[in-house]
């Protein structure tokens, strides 16, 4: 605040240099031929408070001139505008302005001339004339009386010179008749009047009676009116004596000649002040127009601001638009056609605000759309690849990795013979694909073997935007697996169906022969009756347990799958088979294994038949030996808890290595051939992995990833 | 700053301009011989007349001469102050007027209040100018004294050229009193 105070006054005095400008032009008056001016143009304070003003004022019209001139050069938005109304404004007010000086200029001159017309002042110039004469008649009458009065004074005596001189201040009507000495001392002296009672001896004395004139005189200005003063030499000597003398004059003639004398005078004056009177106005002219122009471009520069400002506005506002701003409005107060450019432009950027939004919208939704299928091709069993219009490498799913054994995504943007050379055994696949996009085919599909004698099934559409593939490939093995699994699972369930019905009553009706005859019946009978019914009770047993077994393959439980941790379930499992002799077992358990989405009743399932398929295959009486590890690893950017079920039986046949997990794959003298497919199902279910391998010092491993 | 700055060298630049041109004009005129000149003082002890008598010396030229001619009363003020040591304002002044009557044909000198004197001739009365009456000051340190044309009786259409001028500048500066 304290900052923008002097800012509000300086911007203000430019306004008030322009007002007190204004002032002065109406009330400064250069003429002040018969009165006192209102406003004295030359009083110093007037020049200087006006030399003030027009130098703030045109220091204020230079500076912002200036900014403008430099604005239009940096092509700011709305500066040539305001430019262009700028010179307009100017050429619209300064030339009538100058126009109507110059003319002003020549009327007061030739005004000012028409008031002088010489004839006046010759008028003027005779009438002072007639007094003039009138007095130099009277100073000549008096003075040829003072002529003989001095004749008659130097004939007499002292005494008489004194009477006669008495006698003369009545017979000439004289005011004063003083006689002086040589020595300038008063001889005589007589007044009629009081003023000249005392004597004065004249300043000036007739130097000689050249030229006829042996006499001064002059009229003397008094309050009353003028007195005649002659002064007249008695002799031609150096050191004359003098007889000085004054007169009265008619009252009217003095009145009259004193008013022409005004007159005259005042007209002779205002003739000679007209040159400084056309002076003075012309300066007080001037200075009207200057302060009237300086005035005019001070006020043009900022109506053309002001004017332009609302464009200036609008032009960074779209500006800001352009740049992705769609926040900036526009202020609506006014009701010009500025204003309705105004409005029309923010109703614009709202709509386009709405669009926007409504695109942002659009392009979540696709981007959801887009997670989402990405999401699904990532997670399905498959592997996908794309190819671009160029048979280049773009994307590749987790599935395809895992199938192809490779990091795939690492050679994104190799071609296919690029990839078939960094990658020798995916060769078939890559040549299967170039072939199909040879001939152009929409699409196709086929089985390949690859180098590795895995068998996939093929299928390749053709992209509709730039041409390129997108392969879909499943193990073939893998694939009839799946087949075999779900047939042998609606096997199993319809044994289980057609079977387990009859179980129960073959079993009570041997159970009943037994207890209705066994008492009954000789020793050698009952003994044939007893083993003949034991075997039937015992073999229902054993059919029993494999019609549950073929029933729980069948129908697999709904999976409830909580967050939770793998540790107590495994150390659960491991408590339980705690009390068998010839099993022992090895835990190494990561202590910082995350928790895991587990359906906790199936993995405990998985484990036992771990256990299970361990102990079953190892022939007694040797012991089983059992390693339990778990821990966390990463692959293809997924992280895995990894649970290594290793044993030291005699391993897995080679021969069934691939098929292990399918259902009554087993080369164990005992069981249902169903445990480790309800593990591989336990697994799927789960969405993990599961292999086996061949340990290096004998036994099997099995090696199960969970997803994290 | 930033976007006036070129503005603002350039309105130095115009007032170093205008600034110069009045200190050469000032220059000029102070070289120029002034019209009117207090030529010496004197103290006056003992004597009918107890004061300080000053010389004057006027060359009355150009317009104030024409003025003069034409009617035209011009009025000066013969003024005096003290220094001690700072000069305060004017303590007194003598009013002195010349003109010219028509009807006479004379000119006219008169002293304040004093009767007018005549003089047919313009030498005599500038004559007459130069040796104004003694001013009643008391001898002692300090004393300045100036003469200058009063501007303000003049005819107001008269002032502002009498103020712009060179040929109405009839002014001396302070002069100290030994």
């Amino acid at each position: 605040m304290r900052q923008a105070k002097p800012r509000w006054l300086l911007s203000l005095l430019p306004w008030l240099s322009g007002l007190w400008l204004g002032l002065l032009a109406l009330f400064l008056d250069g003429s002040g031929a018969a009165v006192e001016p209102r406003l004295d143009p030359s009083s110093t304070w007037v020049i200087g408070s006006a030399a003030i003003a027009l130098v703030v004022l045109l220091a204020a019209s230079l500076q912002q001139l200036a900014a403008l001139v430099q604005a239009a050069r940096r092509k700011e938005a709305g500066a040539r505008l305001s430019w262009r109304l700028l010179r307009q404004m100017l050429v619209v007010a300064l030339p009538p302005l100058l126009l109507l000086y110059v003319a002003a200029l020549k009327f007061i001159h030739s005004s000012i001339e028409g008031w002088f017309v010489p004839d006046i002042a010759q008028g003027f110039q005779n009438a002072l004339a007639v007094p003039q004469r009138v007095m130099e008649l009277e100073q000549q009458r008096h003075a040829l009386q003072l002529r003989s009065l001095v004749t008659e004074l130097q004939a007499l005596a002292t005494a008489e010179r004194d009477a006669r001189l008495l006698q003369a201040l009545d017979d000439l009507d004289a005011l004063e008749l003083s006689l002086f000495g040589t020595d300038r001392s008063v001889l005589a002296s007589y007044a009629a009047d009081p003023r000249f009672v005392l004597p004065r001896y004249p300043e000036q004395v007739p130097a000689s009676f050249a030229g006829g004139r042996d006499y001064l005189y002059q009229l003397e200005p008094r309050d009353d009116g003028y007195v005649l003063h002659l002064v007249l030499a008695l002799d031609s000597s150096r050191n004359a004596p003098v007889l000085q003398a004054r007169f009265g004059l008619d009252p009217v003639l003095q009145t009259l000649a004193s008013r022409i004398e005004d007159q005259a005078r005042a007209y002779q004056r205002l003739s000679y002040l007209r040159g400084a009177l056309r002076y003075t106005l012309s300066a007080v002219l001037s200075f009207v127009l200057l302060a009237s122009a300086l005035g005019a471009v001070f006020l043009a520069l900022a109506l053309a601001r002001r004017i332009a400002r609302p464009i200036q506005r609008l032009a960074a506002a779209t500006e800001a638009v352009a740049q992705g701003d769609l926040t900036v409005k526009l202020d609506e107060a006014g009701d010009d056609e500025l204003t309705a450019l105004a409005r029309g432009f923010n109703r614009m950027t709202r709509r386009l605000t709405e669009a926007d939004q409504r695109v942002r919208a659009g392009q979540a939704e696709l981007e959801t759309e887009r997670a989402y299928l990405a999401a699904v091709i990532e997670r399905i069993r498959s592997g996908v690849i794309t190819f671009d219009g160029r048979l280049r490498l773009t994307t590749a799913n987790s599935a395809a990795h895992d199938l192809l054994e490779a990091e795939l995504l690492s050679l994104r943007g190799l071609t296919t013979t690029e990839l078939a050379a960094a990658l020798p055994a995916t060769a078939p696949l890559l040549l299967a694909l170039e072939r199909g996009y040879a001939t152009g085919s929409a699409e196709w599909r086929e089985e390949l073997a690859l180098a590795d004698d895995r068998r996939l099934f093929l299928r390749v559409a053709r992209l509709p935007e730039d041409g390129g593939l997108v392969a879909v490939f499943d193990d073939a093995g893998e694939v009839g697996r799946l087949q075999r699994e779900t047939a042998w699972g609606e096997v199993a369930r319809r044994l289980a169906h057609e079977i387990k019905n009859p179980l129960t009553p073959i079993q009570l009706a041997a159970e009943r022969l037994r207890h209705r005859y066994l008492t009954r019946l000789g020793p050698e009978d009952g003994q044939v009756l007893d083993r003949a019914t034991q075997t039937i009770v015992n073999q229902v047993d054993a059919l029993k347990t494999m019609v549950n077994a073929f029933s729980d393959y069948a129908k697999a439980p709904r999976l409830r799958p909580e967050r939770q941790a793998l540790a107590p379930l495994v150390q659960e499992i491991v408590e339980l088979y705690r009390g068998e002799d010839r099993l022992s077992f090895q835990i190494e358990l990561d202590s910082q294994l995350p928790a895991l989405r587990l359906d906790s009743g199936r993995i405990r399932q998985l484990l036992h038949n771990l256990i299970s398929n361990a102990c079953e295959a190892q022939p007694a009486p040797q012991p089983v030996l059992l390693s339990i590890t778990a821990q966390v690893v990463s692959e293809a950017s997924r992280a895995f808890v990894e649970l290594l079920v290793a044993d030291n039986g005699p391993g897995v046949d080679a021969s069934i290595v691939e098929r292990i997990f399918e259902p009554y794959v087993s080369t164990k003298p005992k069981g249902s051939g169903l445990g480790l497919a309800i593990v591989k199902r336990i697994i799927d279910e789960h969405g993990g992995q599961i292999r086996v391998e061949q340990r290096s010092g004998g036994g099997a491993q099995f090696r199960i990833r969970l997803p994290v | 700053m930033g976007k006036t700055g070129l503005n603002f060298r350039r309105v130095s630049a115009f007032a170093t301009c205008v600034v110069v041109l009045c200190l050469l004009s000032g220059t000029t005129a102070a070289i120029a011989t002034p019209a009117l000149r207090l030529v010496d003082t004197e103290w006056l002890r003992g004597s009918v007349s107890e004061g300080l008598r000053v010389r004057l010396a006027l060359e009355l030229s150009g317009e104030p001469l024409q003025a003069l001619e034409q009617g035209v009363a011009l009025p000066f003020r013969l003024q005096w102050r003290r220094c001690e040591p700072g000069c305060g304002d004017v303590l007194g002044e003598q009013r002195i007027e010349m003109r010219h009557a028509p009807l006479l044909q004379r000119y006219m000198l008169q002293f304040d209040d004093s009767p007018p004197r005549q003089f047919p001739f313009r030498a005599a009365l500038l004559g007459a100018f130069e040796q104004p009456p003694v001013l009643p000051l008391a001898p002692a340190a300090g004393w300045q004294v100036r003469v200058r044309l009063w501007r303000e009786g003049l005819p107001a259409p008269l002032r502002l050229p009498a103020l712009l001028r060179d040929s109405w500048q009839l002014d001396t500066d302070w002069q100290a009193v030994p």
